[in-house]
């Protein structure tokens, strides 16, 4: 059940009014049972896999945590692992490996065909299984302990607002919030509300107001588009990444919010970054926050030589590229980033960080590493590799201004502009709930100008949220 | 103190939505201003009335831009009033742009129907699969322009999606901005976007002919060889026959050959007066407006054909 349907506000308002009649505990039963009608609104056959996983992780977990003995405890975990990394290798990866594995024994000249499987992705397995992982990873390393009770785990593991897009919460931050009575705030109201209005805005209005720039310009042929068209083209498709997946993002932390749950936030104003570590640390946060704790430091992060340490980047950024979906586009898009973020190791601030920096030159630099940003995401979007190629040959070797290429700018400017200058502003206040601070008059005209923008330029054909095929 | 900043808190949002109120009303009396078909729409009741003024026999044309443009009022009346000298004729024409057959359904039960008269004849234009159930349906547009409020039961049970298709309806009867979005945003758009109408088009054509790449030069109705239904039509019918009103329905022509679905013909000539002038004598390239649309050398010859056809109560 997406976010941008009436249906999922009439199930949202039942659950909220309920909610706030029942004592805690109940409470968290009722979100429970919330969050499987929610997931088994797609495929409820699904529901029996998200049980599995719960199921497995909580003994598993509650194993190693009543263990002493190491052997054992690294046993529970392979375990943990081994299921929850099968499942997601077996729904999200099968197809992929076998025709890759296929391919090469054909060109080995050994005639082979594998028995061909039609596997459904069940939504929003990458997330919770990441979810879920760094629980039983966390019991280990004795940062968190073992949950008692079941439903509580199940809850953190299903917790609807963010069971399919994420953010990937941690346990560290999710399961007090699941096991203790959650605090009443009187900003909870105000605060919900801008995240989701926002959250909306950046679907509704943004990211589905670019997607047929973007299906038009990839989905015509090469020989058909300027380079100034597949510019604008992969920057439309940069807002409109952006504007779905921040804005599904931006939804679940409102709606929690007025639940009294605090989900991190996973985006922040990714396109001022001025360099490739400081967008990780603003774009997809829960992920790249992940992939570093469970990944690239157990993999020795920087701790030994260069070579290492950028072994261990394009490592960590491989699997990150490969976490998106099984395909060639996705790998290399991850190595890509990887070679960027080597690369920008090396150059004089390359690594630099730029939250307080508000200076002119800074946002220039933003502008400048959004190209680099934009053109990765080429990658992302094309069908295949030679697709992306040569649509980034014809960037650099046709700069022609075609009718189309005027017009999908401009769409750009209107849709996206002010949205980046309102992030341009946050960023300078260093608040990202600045707005909440503003006086009377700026508060309702800019609430005005985002619920208007809902209703007249929401798009005529609702579209799909782009990350729930991760 | 918690409780009081919680009060302030709501304030602004509360004043947004008054300011974006009193929007919505400056917009819906300026509304019928800004396009002629909306002007055409809030005139639809005045029409029938104008129409049943006269004291003879009534036709009423019901369709969209198709019979719009194929119909001229005049030559209609020289025709009929040459063929029966005696009657005051009283003619209206019900041509909302892009209308189908789920609109000309509420027009006909909350337009048409709660005036109609005596010797009434009610002509519906079509072209494609404008009739069948599937075509055309916008919920926003029956509940903001052309159903009355009691008309959401009967078009859920003729199949309008229950919760989405119901509050749109809803949301469309009271605020004028969520009706006339498509409008408000064409406008604005053309205003702030270099090459918005062409490029908007050429985009939409490049993606529909990908989408319809395997079947090209196939006509439409072939292309949607699904098992098309009738139901809304059906009740049309039901209730034109329940209440005395005579209908013809006529497949009006244009310059690229369609086809019709055999299952609509059958319910047709079973039912009603159908008229097939998909390929009507006399008309050429040179009579029309565009690949669609008659202009009014052709409106004359499509309109001598009708009217030949048509028998006075």
């Amino acid at each position: 059940m997406p976010f941008n349907i009436y249906q999922f506000w009439l199930f949202y308002l039942v659950v909220f009014l309920l909610y706030f009649r029942l004592p805690h505990k109940l409470q968290n039963r009722a979100i429970l049972l919330a969050s499987y009608v929610f997931y088994g609104f797609w495929d409820y056959r699904f529901l029996t896999l998200i049980a599995f996983s719960t199921f497995v992780d909580f003994y598993v977990a509650r194993a190693i945590d009543r263990e002493s003995e190491e052997v054992k405890r690294k046993f529970y975990l392979k375990l943990s692992l081994f299921t929850n990394l099968g499942l997601l290798a077996f729904f999200k990866y099968f197809g992929f490996f076998r025709e890759q594995f296929e391919v090469a024994l054909n060109s080995l000249s050994i005639p082979i065909s594998l028995p061909y499987l039609e596997v459904l992705l069940p939504v929003g397995i990458s997330f919770y299984t990441f979810q879920t992982l760094s629980y039983t990873i966390d019991v280990y390393r004795g940062k968190t302990k073992a949950v008692d009770d079941f439903l509580d785990f199940a809850l953190y593991v299903s917790f609807f607002p963010q069971l399919v897009a994420g953010p990937i919460e941690r346990s560290s931050r999710l399961i007090p919030q699941v096991v203790e009575p959650r605090p009443k705030s009187p900003y909870r109201f105000e605060e919900g509300l801008y995240h989701v209005l926002t959250g909306l805005f950046k679907k509704v209005v943004l990211a589905d107001n670019m997607a047929p720039i973007v299906n038009d310009v990839f989905s015509r042929p090469v020989s058909e588009l300027s380079g100034f068209e597949v510019l604008f083209g992969v920057w439309a498709f940069a807002f409109q990444i952006y504007g779905d997946f921040a804005g599904y993002s931006s939804i679940a932390q409102g709606i929690s919010k007025w639940m009294g749950f605090d989900l991190m936030w996973n985006f922040r104003m990714p396109y001022l970054a001025i360099n490739p570590s400081d967008f990780w640390k603003r774009w997809h946060i829960s992920l790249s926050g992940w992939l570093r704790d469970y990944l690239y430091i157990p993999l020795g992060g920087n701790r030994g030589s260069s070579f290492f340490t950028s072994r261990n980047l394009m490592l960590t950024m491989l699997l990150g590229g490969l976490w998106h979906g099984a395909a060639w586009t996705f790998i290399v898009w991850g190595a890509v980033h990887g070679l960027i973020l080597i690369l920008f190791r090396y150059l004089p601030g390359g690594q630099k960080d730029s939250l307080g920096d508000i200076s002119a030159p800074r946002f220039l630099q933003a502008f400048i590493f959004f190209q680099f940003v934009s053109l990765t995401w080429l990658l992302f979007r094309a069908e295949t590799i030679g697709q992306a190629w040569e649509m980034l040959l014809l960037v650099f070797s046709d700069p022609r201004l075609s009718d189309f290429s005027i017009y999908a700018l401009a769409n750009i400017l209107f849709f996206a502009g002010p949205l980046m200058l309102f992030e341009v502003w946050v960023e300078k206040k260093q608040d990202l709930l600045a707005f909440l601070s503003l006086s009377l008059w700026p508060k309702v005209l800019i609430f005005l100008y985002v619920v208007a923008s809902m209703l007249v330029f929401s798009p005529l054909a609702k579209q799909d949220f782009i990350y729930f095929q991760f | 103190m918690a409780m009081l900043q919680k009060k302030h808190a709501i304030i602004p949002y509360l004043l947004g939505l008054f300011l974006l109120l009193l929007l919505d009303l400056g917009f819906s009396a300026i509304a019928p201003r800004l396009s002629g078909n909306l002007e055409h729409i809030s005139l639809l009741p005045s029409l029938i009335k104008k129409a049943n003024s006269s004291p003879g026999p009534k036709i009423i044309f019901l369709g969209n831009s198709l019979i719009g443009n194929g119909v001229s009022q005049e030559q209609v009346r020289k025709e009929l009033k040459s063929r029966f000298p005696q009657t005051d004729l009283g003619i209206a024409k019900l041509v909302p742009d892009g209308t189908g057959v789920w609109d000309w359904f509420c027009v006909f039960n909350d337009q048409v129907l709660p005036r109609v008269k005596d010797e009434t004849e009610l002509v519906i234009g079509f072209a494609w699969n404008q009739l069948s159930d599937v075509e055309r349906l916008s919920s926003k547009r029956l509940g903001g322009h052309f159903c009355e409020f009691g008309r959401l039961e009967e078009l859920v049970s003729l199949g309008l999606t229950p919760i989405e298709g119901r509050i749109d309806f809803v949301l469309a009867k009271f605020s004028s901005i969520f009706r006339n979005q498509e409008l408000l945003r064409k406008r604005i758009l053309d205003l702030v976007i270099p090459f918005y109408r062409d490029e908007t088009r050429n985009m939409n054509s490049r993606m529909s002919s990908s989408r319809l790449a395997p079947s090209e030069g196939v006509a439409s109705a072939e292309r949607i060889s699904v098992d098309l239904s009738y139901t809304v039509l059906d009740s049309i019918l039901a209730k034109a026959d329940k209440a005395g009103v005579r209908i013809t329905i006529v497949a009006m022509p244009i310059l690229e050959e369609y086809q019709l679905d055999p299952k609509l013909i059958l319910l047709l000539e079973s039912r009603v007066r159908f008229l097939d002038f998909r390929n009507l004598d006399g008309l050429e390239e040179s009579h029309f407006l565009d690949p669609i649309h008659l202009n009014a050398e052709g409106a004359k010859i499509f309109s001598q054909a009708i009217s030949t056809q048509l028998e006075l109560h």
